[in-house]
């Protein structure tokens, strides 16, 4: 680069205006200088504030606690419980969708089923019929036994069975005058069991 | 001890090393008006040159102990006083590299007579990168050395700037002769 009558352009510098610095910005250098200052002492001082010893009650009231309360370690907050628990939720629901994805029937295979059955009542009449030919038979031979009546048994086992034979009466005319209770069913049932272990024991005597 | 005008550069400093208000303000006082203009010419606005200013003097008292003496005291602060300016109109700054010029395009003729009013207004015209680095060599008389270490450029892009400066102060400066 050529530069022709360069004094020209110096001395047109050394006549640029020159300008005048407001008086405010002394003042906020000065501010400035304050607050750094201030900021010092501050950073100066922190090592010299006293230091405290904590109170030997404090480890105390914290080691009764300690020892009330059951370790389960940190106890999440509520909102992390309940983000666990929607998440556990996502889960299951997510499994449960998979499961019936594989074992549901395909649309086609899928049809509804249904059959009616009755429902058959508990027959004690007829059960009880054919066991009470049965149980009037061993209880003659039994009666008429000489060797049963010479059995030091043989008064107890008939009052017994005279006993089971009264209750089964009686439930029976439960059943005829309120219908059929399963709880009464479920009592004439174990009498019956009764029934026939007297009997057996009547038929070992014999 | 009094601080006043008399007061030789070695007792300024030592005055505001000691953290003396009064001596800070003096120091301040010797070079602000300077220091004003430099940043104004850098940024080529008041209000950022107040905030140069404010913010450089803050940084001139903080570091003041760093100061070692290889220079004046006046040119440690003209520096950062620049750097602090740049550092407030760097962004806007685009450097372009020096393509290849006729020879007669490479002329630049300031002719007999320079109005001082059109100079000021052609270098407030002037792009930031250009204005700076003008400014910083023919204004303050900083070398392209100084120059390109102080931008982060190299010194031909330096030289290089220095040249579109004055290309575009002449056409300026002509332009409004002209009108």
């Amino acid at each position: 680069m050529q530069e022709l009558n360069r004094e020209i352009l110096q001395e047109a510098i050394s006549k640029l205006p020159k300008y005048e610095a407001p008086p405010s910005i002394w003042s906020n250098i000065e501010e400035a200088l304050i607050a750094e200052e201030q900021d010092q002492q501050i950073t100066a001082t922190i090592p010299q504030l006293p230091s405290y010893k904590a109170p030997a009650s404090i480890w105390e009231n914290i080691e009764s606690t300690l020892d009330k309360a059951p370790v389960s370690g940190n106890r999440p907050t509520l909102f992390i419980r309940l983000g666990r628990l929607a998440v556990a939720a996502s889960f299951l629901g997510f499994a449960i969708w998979i499961g019936w994805q594989q074992f549901a029937p395909s649309q086609e295979d899928y049809a509804i089923v249904y059959t009616e059955e009755e429902v058959s009542d508990f027959n004690y009449e007829l059960n009880l019929e054919e066991d009470e030919a049965a149980f009037s038979t061993m209880l003659t031979h039994f009666k008429t036994s000489i060797v049963a009546q010479q059995h030091e048994e043989y008064n107890t086992l008939l009052a017994e069975y005279e006993e089971l034979n009264d209750a089964k009466k009686e439930l029976t005319e439960m059943i005829d005058n309120y219908g059929k209770d399963p709880n009464i069913i479920s009592q004439i049932s174990d009498l019956e069991h009764e029934r026939t272990k007297v009997i057996k024991k009547m038929a070992a005597l014999i | 001890m009094p601080y006043t005008i008399s007061m030789t550069e070695a007792e300024l400093i030592q005055g505001c090393l000691a953290n003396d208000r009064m001596a800070q303000r003096q120091l301040y006082e010797r070079y602000s008006n300077a220091m004003y203009t430099v940043a104004y010419r850098i940024t080529n606005d008041f209000d950022l040159a107040n905030d140069v200013l404010q913010e450089a003097f803050v940084k001139i008292f903080r570091n003041l102990a760093k100061f070692r003496k290889e220079s004046t005291l006046g040119a440690w602060i003209k520096t950062i006083v620049v750097r602090t300016a740049l550092s407030r109109v760097k962004r806007k700054i685009k450097y372009e590299p020096l393509e290849n010029h006729h020879t007669k395009d490479m002329i630049v003729d300031w002719g007999t007579d320079l109005d001082v009013e059109y100079l000021q207004k052609a270098i407030a015209a002037l792009p930031e990168g250009y204005r700076a680095v003008f400014v910083m060599i023919e204004v303050e008389g900083y070398s392209h050395k100084e120059v390109a270490d102080i931008l982060g450029i190299s010194v031909g892009t330096s030289k290089s700037q220095l040249f579109y400066a004055k290309k575009r102060l002449r056409k300026t400066i002509s332009r409004l002769l002209d009108h």
